[in-house]
């Protein structure tokens, strides 16, 4: 393909040198995916292959993340990728393999013939799923590779729990997962795990190398992050059928026993139904401090050069998620809200003393025995350092207070803690 | 058969895991402005004195194969959804028509390879011409695209 010389320039900016993978090939690559020398995402596609001056063309580009994830992910086809990607260049390179021009170009400037057909998307067979993970906190001081050590270890505990949950609630396959942390790599701040996967019988230890657990995980992560809101109606009436994506978890679900040659269970969509549920809030506690050092978190799936963005969480979703999450739960088991401050017994676990927001254990009223989690936020405007307030995280002590609950059923979701002072 | 021209300076085992296949049937894109098979379209990169992309053995063997796409009557649409996608990624460099075929004895070996589980490469005999492929059909992924 021609290019005018006046996009010529000098640049490495677009040249893979890392993280190579090839998506489509025939012959040659013909689309494929790496990373330049600063770590930038690149996509290519190969434009021509010229016997007379002996030359390949080749069509780089730099996405952001988003457009990079939609384009993998077939959610964009390629020409609607290229018209909006906005560092587009064409390689020319040498039958031996030497570079000889790098031109910077726009959309308009790749000749008509050479413009990929509308509607051709990035093949699926790509979404290889596998049992590696990777939290990419962003945003605040992950930004700058800073991450608060507790905080991540409560993120990293709580995701491993996440991936673990699911696994268990598969009855009847005998696995014991482990989430293993593995070593950062450079991002703004990644969290990496590999999810180990132990047979506790032997009689059935042959199975699960075909069984696509991971792939159950992967498409239930997806589904939470961009379509649970959209279904809260099926859980609220408790009808699926209008959910083509409640269906196609149940299949999989199904599949996985099939795979593993073990009968499924006969109420496969309450399984499923309730592992939703129980996943979204196991989100909850994921994204508890979000908003302080980070504002959103990237789930991607894969090593590093086979990542698949899984979802992103950010403050819009998480909110619709929980929304969602606390709509199905009010309509199920009802709300209760206290008129009046009341007095209860707190053990305030966490609490930002400047946003005055934190969370507490208290007592369920029916059965002492079991305990909620309320998010509090403790008002007025008095500094909360070396009060009562603070006596649970410092002194280990149970704390009388005053406060306004929400109720939904038996548990406690909320309390507003009425400011006394002592 | 005999396959010098694959192991011409090198030392790598690109016919390992490969084997004769003259039963099952396979579809083949054609390069760009040809409407049907011809010899130029069973050129391997090497032969078009193109040197391989990598330098490790997966490069230096996939640049002396040439690719084909195995198909039945149970997986044709999904294998033709993979035939326009190169066509629609790659258009300046790809024909619109794809040519069904099956190998004749002693054309070549085959083992299948990357992700796409219908995608075989195919290693040349050093006999190899047109006369060992039988042509079944060929077919428009333009018009199946847009149809």
């Amino acid at each position: 393909m021609k290019v005018d010389e006046k996009h010529l320039i000098k640049s490495k900016l677009p040249l893979i040198n890392k993280a190579y993978k090839a998506i489509i090939t025939d012959d040659e690559d013909i689309l494929f995916i790496g990373k330049n020398e600063y770590n930038n995402k690149i996509i290519g596609s190969l434009l021509d292959i010229s016997q007379e001056e002996r030359l390949l063309s080749y069509l780089h580009s730099i996405p952001n993340d988003n457009l990079y994830f939609d384009f993998l992910n077939s959610k964009i086809s390629y020409s609607e990728y290229l018209r909006t990607v906005e560092n587009l260049y064409v390689i020319k390179q040498n039958f031996d393999r030497s570079i000889t021009r790098v031109y910077n170009i726009q959309y308009e400037d790749i000749v008509s013939d050479y413009l990929p057909i509308e509607n051709t998307f990035c093949p699926k067979y790509y979404k290889e799923h596998s049992y590696d993970y990777t939290l990419n906190l962003r945003g605040k001081e992950a930004d700058e590779n800073k991450g608060d050590p507790s905080k991540v270890g409560m993120i990293q505990k709580r995701f491993a729990e996440f991936i673990e949950d699911r696994i268990k609630n598969l009855k009847g396959f005998n696995v014991a997962p482990k989430a293993n942390l593995v070593p950062h790599t450079a991002g703004s701040f990644n969290i990496n795990f590999e999810l180990e996967l132990h047979q506790k019988k032997y009689k059935t230890d042959l199975f699960i190398t075909n069984t696509k657990l991971d792939s159950y995980i992967n498409e239930m992560i997806s589904y939470i992050v961009e379509s649970f809101p959209r279904d809260k109606e099926c859980f609220i009436k408790d009808n699926y059928e209008d959910s083509a994506k409640i269906k196609s978890l149940n299949k999989l679900f199904i599949d996985l026993y099939s795979q593993a040659n073990i009968d499924a269970p006969e109420d496969v969509s309450t399984i499923v139904k309730e592992d939703i549920l129980k996943a979204v809030s196991k989100i909850e506690k994921i994204v508890e401090d979000m908003g302080e050092s980070y504002d959103r978190i990237e789930i991607l799936n894969g090593k590093e050069n086979y990542e698949v963005r899984l979802g992103l969480l950010d403050k819009t979703n998480v909110t619709q998620i929980l929304n969602s999450l606390e709509e199905i739960d009010i309509e199920k088991n009802g709300l209760k809200e206290d008129e009046y401050y009341k007095d209860y017994q707190v053990y305030i676990y966490h609490l930002n003393t400047n946003t005055r927001v934190g969370n507490a254990l208290i007592k369920n009223a029916e059965n002492s025995n079991e305990m909620s989690k309320p998010k509090i936020k403790i008002m007025g405007d008095e500094m909360l350092e070396k009060t009562k307030y603070t006596k649970s995280l410092y002194l280990n002590q149970w704390i009388d207070v005053k406060a306004k609950a929400k109720k939904i059923g038996e548990k406690y979701k909320a309390l507003e803690i009425e400011y006394e002072n002592e | 058969m005999t396959f010098e021209k694959i192991a011409e300076n090198n030392k790598c085992k690109c016919l390992d895991n490969t084997s004769e296949d003259t039963k099952n049937k396979y579809y083949r894109v054609l390069k760009k402005g040809n409407a049907e098979l011809n010899a130029q379209d069973l050129l391997t990169n090497y032969e078009n004195n193109i040197k391989p992309k990598f330098d490790n053995c997966e490069g230096i063997c996939s640049n002396r194969a040439l690719s084909f796409e195995i198909t039945n009557d149970e997986v044709k649409e999904v294998v033709l959804d993979i035939l326009r996608t190169k066509f629609g990624i790659t258009p300046g460099l790809k024909s619109r028509f794809a040519t069904l075929i099956k190998f004749e004895q002693d054309a070549g070996k085959l083992k299948q390879s990357g992700d796409d589980k219908y995608h075989y490469d195919f290693y040349k005999d050093d006999n190899f011409d047109m006369t060992k492929v039988e042509i079944i059909e060929t077919i428009d992924l333009g018009q199946q695209n847009e149809g």
